[in-house]
């Protein structure tokens, strides 16, 4: 992890669309304070898009992942009991082992 | 032909497999590439809207107006969106326009022109744009990220100014007079050898030497996005009715590549090092623009400043 330290730079996230769609980042301005950084934001960012929401945040107060912290942040191949295939796979071999014990007792 | 790799299409050519984030470690040299290819870009956003903002007073109907300036503002924003690339690198803003104004950086052939007339300025806009978009359309396709998503957001917005100077060079065609529509004609003689020469001079054996083309920042050759361009702009203007002069650009069905007159090097090379009929114009309306504005730059970041 990487702590931002620029005070003059704001990362910038817009909702284009929707109330259910993500806010989600779109760039970065250069500015000396959070509502400059809005209005260059705008500027920039929102002359096209059907923008709903429009947040900046400053870099020095943020923290940014680096590609160190990618064994960390890829879960899917290491924590595959949070994953829905992991309880239905227990499901499979269970119902698998009652036919089979069932056709034991059968035969 | 033009092979595969050439246009940097697909997963297949290893140059562009590896993709870098900011603060990823980067190789030797890569960091200084990427600040060149994003500040150069960024020049050349600012400096080109010149061109086009001295003919914003003088626009002939209203929606035109409103398009034009809307054009203007679009492209400094690409010029904000592509200096905060360069300056994440280490380049800061301030230096891509000073480093112009005194002289350091050079600037691409096309913007060392103006327009004459208000019929040229569509034509040679829809060249200029055209080219443009093939050519972000492999940039985004590098290997520097950040670079990559600036292109897109930059990308959404040219398309406007294609169909914009489309649409500006259809109206003097079909409502235009014979002289207008002469005008239209001389626009697309004049601006074609200077889109030939702006994809740069042709693949050599060692285009793929250069670092630029190593990292995977240049994408596909400067022969192959020619080739790309020429594919899809030539049949759009004989569409809008402007005769393509075969010795100035034809397809070569035996090859299956297309022919152009090759532009003289030595004068394109002469007219950067000296600057063509415009130059001294932009580069000092830049200069005033930042002495000008340096106390609102001043004011605007006092925080960092301080």
């Amino acid at each position: 992890v990487r702590e931002g330290v620029e005070a003059d730079v704001f990362e910038v996230f817009a909702r284009n669309g929707g109330p259910s769609e993500p806010i989600v980042w779109v760039g970065s301005v250069r500015a000396a304070d959070p509502t400059l950084a809005w209005h260059a934001a705008k500027e920039i960012f929102t002359r096209r898009e059907k923008c709903t929401v429009l947040w900046v945040a400053c870099r020095a107060g943020m923290a940014f992942s680096t590609s160190e912290d990618s064994d960390v942040l890829g879960t899917a191949d290491r924590l595959d009991y949070r994953k829905p295939g992991f309880p239905s796979r227990h499901r499979r071999d269970r119902e698998k082992a009652a036919v089979a014990g069932a056709e034991e007792v059968g035969g | 032909m033009i092979d595969q790799q050439a246009c940097g299409r697909g997963d297949s050519d290893p140059r562009l497999a590896r993709k870098f984030e900011l603060w990823d470690d980067l190789p030797d040299g890569y960091r200084a590439a990427a600040a060149r290819i994003a500040s150069f870009q960024a020049l050349a956003e600012v400096v080109g809207v010149l061109p086009f903002a001295e003919w914003i007073d003088r626009a002939p109907d209203f929606a035109r107006k409103q398009m034009l300036i809307a054009k203007v503002q679009d492209e400094v924003g690409h010029g904000q969106v592509t200096s905060r690339v360069a300056e994440d690198l280490g380049i800061p803003r301030e230096r891509i326009l000073t480093d112009f104004v005194e002289g350091r950086t050079k600037l691409l052939n096309v913007f060392h022109y103006g327009f004459d007339t208000w019929e040229e300025l569509g034509p040679a806009a829809l060249l200029m744009n055209s080219a443009a978009i093939v050519q972000f359309q492999k940039l985004d396709k590098g290997t520097y990220l950040p670079y990559a998503r600036a292109l897109r957001k930059i990308q959404k917005e040219e398309s406007f100014h294609y169909h914009h100077a489309m649409d500006h060079t259809h109206q003097t065609m079909v409502r235009g007079t014979a002289a207008q529509r002469q005008l239209v004609q001389d626009a697309f003689d004049t601006w074609m050898p200077r889109i030939l020469a702006y994809f740069g001079p042709p693949d050599g054996e060692s285009h793929r030497d250069s670092a630029l083309y190593r990292f995977g920042l240049k994408v596909a050759s400067n022969d192959a996005i020619r080739q790309e361009w020429l594919a899809k702009i030539i049949p759009v203007f004989e569409k809008l009715g402007v005769k393509v002069d075969p010795g100035l650009a034809h397809f070569d069905a035996e090859s299956g590549t297309w022919w152009y007159a090759a532009p003289d090097w030595a004068e394109v090379k002469a007219m950067l090092r000296d600057g063509g009929p415009r130059y001294e114009q932009w580069r000092s309306q830049i200069a005033d623009s930042l002495e000008r504005n340096a106390v609102y730059r001043d004011v605007s970041l006092l925080r960092s400043a301080a």
